[in-house]
């Protein structure tokens, strides 16, 4: 076939084209690279980046196509904090010639600048060739009535490297007329021997074949060869309940309606294994204008304390399958894996993904310390070659704290030491020691807690009532001597060699102070009488008269060995007169 | 006088120790250093929670468990074995080293930075000195003395000025302690600590994970638990950082 190169559509707009920033991608891709004349194949551009302004792209003249617009779609997203828009344009073009035809570079304006696709090839053949037939299980093909429903299935490429990544589009066709379809089965392809990732979402759209409108839906697969050798992908199907669509067109209307089944034809891709010799470093990752970035979350710090280290791949390819960068050559540091993520989204009809690998660095001395350079080797589909990526060596300042056994030597009596510390780890274990004592939970949920504080509030108080009272006892004396006239009557009774002048005087004196009278002069009818007016009762005042008379007789006929009887029966006598006399 | 010298009892024989009665170290721990020194860090952790369950709630126990959890990578059970030690021995030095150096490996620093204003510091340094029970027992000492020195006062007229800035100064030291115990109670008790203990956990908006993302909190990081489900626990950070979190990647205080 003869090719045939398309000029450029707007020079003028090509010339006036700025370098393109790095915020801004622009992608154009073919819904497949093969394709019959009179079919139609999807031309997507796709713009990411964080531009807020991106006008419709200025197609290239394209006078052996007919081309019809697909609309446009935005989808935004945050990663790292950051908005990034991918916005979306579609075009079907239908060839109407057969030939091999290159695209031109597809100029795109997103917020003032101008930046352009790649080229893109494409072999139109035949009308009637289908690129990788679809096959009705029961039918002729040219049948009308068949061709009201048919599946396709095609690959991107068929020859590729073990993990290189090959786009699998499943693609469901229908006759724009038939609306019967009620929830078509469909069965995937088996995939074995690759690694697949969707891609969605899923696509709809609408083309003309042979003259026929026909609503499309797409379905696609990232797919990642783990071998070497002829890979076959299953075949895929897809089960309509009911044939109740095609009834009007069909030519034999005594043909039974029922179910159909509607088959795409397994494809074999062929997988080379990767080119030797592999370099010794290789980490078996194969993707696309892969990108390695290191990062770290502050460059100065204190001794003894970590730094984030992130390194994030980024490219076209299987990336959350990818092998993490190796941290070789960080002796300087204690190395800490803390996580990461991975993250992977159909970009351009390919799958483009991140692998973030995050670990903490504990610098092993204090001063300047390096971060090396980090190197990672892939082999690169692009460039059918590989790769080796390498990050900026990341200096950092590691500040010596006093005090805490870190800087670059320890200080003993007030000198430097000769000894370096090398590394600030932990301290090590206690000794076991003899006897341990438990802790017992909270001091404030134990009862003896409260009791504590509420028994000393309560002596207080005590306290405070009782020498209160003693107080103002002091300060009366008539009261004073009151309260204490049983008790020094009993001191009197209590004296070695006490007789009946004693009886009496501890009767008399307890009178006089109980009634609050001069001792002296008392006769015995006072005593009686006093106790009397305070409230003894007759008996125990005729009790106390026969014990003065008693003590009086004495005088004239000693007691005797009857005197400590005496005693007693004055001592009983005086708590009961105390005791009658109290509340008077 | 009596009464004094029942409430001086009182509060130092009733109250007693903050410990319980002492018992003989159970042999988990010797066994527990003995794989320690040999480099078996993941038995040593073995051995020293088992000491734990034995009852052998001491401070020694959470620090040697927290060196071993250190050794066996698992920075956020040790931070919590740490944090444990510390409540109950909060001036050992072993264990405040062990604990800033494990503190400053984690990722949310920002987050668990506990830098205070420069007049807050003396006070921060005052409240480190002791431990929940013994800001109690320092209180419950205080206000004995206070209840003896006002009884003496009572029965003996004791009524100079010196004794009324005693009692003064008395009721301020009393009155500071029972502070930092009631804010120690507050902190370890009434509210309850976690630790994060897996590498990186996805704060979400309900305790379910069919709640949108609100943030993400990594090893290590103490939060405060403000609420509770079967599987889902609240997390407070201050601020608007609020957001609900799986049970299984705490530790709780």
């Amino acid at each position: 076939m003869t090719g045939r190169r398309w000029l450029p559509f707007f020079l003028a707009l090509l010339a006036l084209t700025s370098p393109a920033r790095a915020a801004v991608e622009v992608g154009a891709t073919l819904d497949r690279e093969r394709v019959p004349v009179g079919e139609q194949v999807v031309l997507t551009v796709t713009v990411t980046g964080e531009a807020r302004r991106v006008s419709p792209p200025d197609l290239p003249s394209l006078p052996d196509f007919r081309v019809f617009g697909g609309g446009q779609s935005q989808r935004f997203s945050f990663v790292d904090g950051r908005a990034s828009a991918e916005h979306s344009f579609t075009y079907y073009l239908q060839p109407e010639r057969e030939g091999n035809f290159t695209i031109d570079p597809i100029a795109v304006r997103a917020d003032g600048q101008v930046v352009r696709t790649p080229s893109l090839e494409l072999e139109v053949v035949a009308a009637g060739t289908s690129p990788v037939p679809a096959s009705p299980d029961r039918s002729d093909p040219q049948d009308e009535s068949e061709r009201d429903a048919f599946v396709t299935m095609s690959v991107d490429r068929d020859s590729v490297v073990v993990g290189e990544q090959v786009v699998l589009t499943f693609g469901f066709h229908r006759a724009t007329r038939m609306s019967a379809f009620e929830s078509p089965e469909y069965t995937p392809p088996r995939t074995e021997g690759f690694w697949r990732e969707d891609l969605p979402p899923e696509r709809h759209t609408t083309r003309v074949i042979r003259s026929r409108r026909y609503q499309v839906t797409e379905i696609q697969y990232a797919l990642f060869p783990t071998r070497a050798g002829d890979l076959t992908i299953g075949e895929a199907i897809v089960r309509l309940p009911e044939d109740t669509f095609g009834s009007f067109f069909r030519r034999d209307r005594r043909q039974p309606r029922g179910p159909r089944v509607l088959r795409a034809d397994p494809i074999t891709v062929h997988v080379d294994p990767l080119p030797e010799p592999q370099p010794q470093d290789f980490t078996g990752t194969v993707a696309r204008d892969l990108t390695l970035d290191a990062t770290v979350d502050r460059r100065t710090l204190d001794e003894g304390e970590a730094v984030t280290l992130g390194l994030r791949l980024a490219g076209s390819g299987n990336l959350p399958g990818a092998a993490v960068p190796s941290l070789e050559g960080l002796e300087e540091f204690r190395v800490h894996d803390a996580g990461g993520g991975a993250d992977s989204r159909p970009q351009g009809g390919r799958l483009q993904g991140t692998r973030l690998v995050e670990s903490l660095l504990v610098p092993r001395t204090a001063g300047r310390v390096v971060i090396p350079s980090i190197e990672y080797t892939y082999f690169d589909t692009g460039r059918r070659d590989y790769v080796t990526l390498r990050t900026e060596p990341i200096a950092l300042e590691v500040r010596a704290v006093e005090g805490s056994g870190g800087g670059s030597g320890v200080f003993v009596g007030g000198r430097k030491s000769e000894i370096e510390l090398l590394a600030r780890d932990i301290l090590h274990i206690a000794p076991v020691p003899g006897s341990l004592s438990p802790w017992a939970g909270p001091l404030p949920h134990r009862a003896v807690f409260y009791a504590a504080l509420g028994v000393p509030a309560l002596a207080w108080a005590v306290s405070a009532r009782v020498s209160r009272r003693r107080r103002e006892l002091m300060r009366d004396p008539r009261r004073l001597r009151a309260r204490r006239a049983l008790e020094r009557a009993r001191k009197t009774l209590g004296a070695p060699g006490v007789d009946e002048h004693a009886v009496v005087g501890a009767v008399h004196g307890w009178a006089a102070d109980r009634f609050d009278r001069a001792a002296s002069g008392l006769t015995h009818d006072d005593v009686v009488e006093l106790a009397t007016r305070h409230g003894a009762d007759p008996a125990l005042t005729r009790e106390l008269r026969a014990l003065l008379d008693r003590c009086d007789a004495a005088r004239y006929a000693p007691l005797g060995g009857t005197a400590a009887d005496l005693v007693e029966q004055t001592r009983g006598l005086l708590a009961r007169l105390e005791e009658q006399t109290r509340n008077a | 006088m009596r009464e004094p010298a029942l409430v001086l009892v009182l509060v130092v024989g009733l109250v007693g120790p903050p410990s319980a009665a002492a018992m003989d170290p159970p042999p988990s721990m010797e066994a527990g250093r003995v794989a320690y020194e040999a480099g078996d860090f993941g038995a040593a952790v073995e051995h020293y929670r088992d000491a734990l369950a034995a009852g052998a709630d001491h401070p020694i126990v959470h620090y040697n468990l927290g060196n071993a959890l250190f050794k066996s990578g698992e920075l956020g059970e040790a931070i919590a074995s740490y944090v444990r030690a510390q409540r109950r021995a909060p001036r050992d030095d072993r264990i405040r080293a062990n604990l800033r150096v494990a503190r400053a490996q984690i990722r949310d620093r920002e987050l668990a930075d506990e830098s205070l204003p420069a007049v807050f510091v003396p006070v921060r340094w005052l409240y480190d000195r002791f431990s929940l029970n013994e800001w109690w027992i320092l209180t419950l000492v205080v206000f004995g003395l206070i209840v003896l020195v006002s009884v003496a006062g009572q029965w003996e007229r004791l009524d100079p000025p010196w004794v009324r800035r005693l009692v003064l100064g008395l009721t301020v030291v009393a009155g500071v302690s029972a502070t930092m115990g009631v804010v120690r109670y507050r902190t370890e008790v009434a509210r309850t600590g976690a630790v994060v203990v897996e590498q990186e956990v996805e704060v979400r908006s309900g305790p379910g994970s069919d709640y949108s993302l609100a943030f993400r909190v990594h090893e290590g990081l103490q939060v405060e638990v403000s609420e509770r489900r079967p599987d889902w626990v609240r997390i407070d950070l201050g601020g608007e950082l609020v957001g609900w979190v799986p049970t299984r990647s705490l530790e709780v205080l």
